[in-house]
């Protein structure tokens, strides 16, 4: 199962705001194609938008390296979560 | 939303009951693609529905039984849950029942009558052999210190569906096989979606609140 991890800068949690920055995680089907995979996260009936008020997620990490690309190219953000200071 | 009284208890069974509720085992007699049987057990009927049923490496849900056979959903490999049936468990296998099976298939209907608490099934879902918009595992997700989960299901219409279809509401349960299993939600769709023609893709999520 493909996981996704979003670094979520303005949460939502059913609609209403959740304070600081939150990680988001899906587990997407293995039975989805590259397709559905993409438009599962980034359609605005998706994963994103039901989890947050923010255009894009700070970061982004997946064990599905293309679908990690896709989306960091989607969403113009980084792999990786950002070291810990 | 509105989470029907079936998957009211389904949740509270999935949440607390699955670590106190019996389960069984033994050894199966015969197996198939969706079914395993013992000759020997005295089951109840449908005793077992929605529980998770494992078999020489396998993990099915049991979609209904008799006393001696439990029809499954599918064979599932446990490193890749909702992906394609993994290979069917020798006929001689051990197996054990045991835990609910949780709630993360999405199914698609055209029939936009109000929700009732008292349904069971979802009227009218489309189980068009073949089809892209038949029931499908969904994606889950969650966000740290939410009081809720989402489930997302990305559909595509293919040659196979009957075309054109509006959908309008959809419903949430514990099988992948279509028209069988526990509702837990149905939902009328905020808009209806009317998908064309072949490569329509239509992507619905569910926020549940735990």
């Amino acid at each position: 199962m493909p996981v996704v991890r979003f670094g979520n800068p303005a949460a939502l949690d059913a609609g209403q705001p959740l304070a600081g920055e939150q990680v988001t995680t899906a587990h997407l089907p293995e039975s989805y194609s590259d397709t559905q995979l993409f438009n599962a996260v980034t359609d605005p009936q998706g994963v994103w938008r039901a989890h947050s008020d923010a255009s894009a997620p700070a970061w982004i990490e997946s064990d599905d390296l293309h679908l990690a690309q896709q989306l960091s190219e989607h969403y113009a953000c980084p792999i990786g979560r950002p070291e810990e200071s | 939303m509105a989470k029907v009284n079936v998957g009211q208890d389904k949740q509270a069974r999935v949440l607390a009951g699955t670590g106190t509720i019996a389960g069984t085992s033994g050894t199966a007699t015969s197996t198939t693609a969706t079914s395993l049987t013992n000759t020997g057990a005295s089951w109840t009927t449908n005793a077992w529905a929605g529980r998770y049923i494992f078999a020489a490496n396998r993990v099915g849900v049991v979609v209904s039984n008799t006393g001696t056979a439990a029809t499954i959903d599918l064979w599932r490999d446990p490193a890749t849950p909702t992906g394609a049936a993994g290979s069917t468990p020798g006929g001689t296998s051990t197996y054990i029942i045991f835990g609910e099976a949780p709630v993360l298939y999405m199914a698609l209907t055209a029939n936009s009558s109000a929700t009732v608490a008292t349904d069971t099934t979802l009227t009218g879902e489309i189980t068009t052999a073949s089809g892209g918009l038949i029931r499908q595992a969904a994606a889950y997700a969650h966000t740290t210190s939410a009081t809720t989960y989402t489930l997302t299901g990305s559909y595509t219409a293919n040659g196979s569906d009957s075309l054109p279809v509006t959908i309008a509401k959809i419903g949430t349960f514990d099988t992948l096989t279509g028209a069988t299993g526990i509702l837990l939600h149905e939902t009328l769709l905020s808009a209806t979606a009317t998908l064309s023609a072949s490569g329509d893709a239509l992507t619905v999520t569910q926020t549940v609140t735990m």
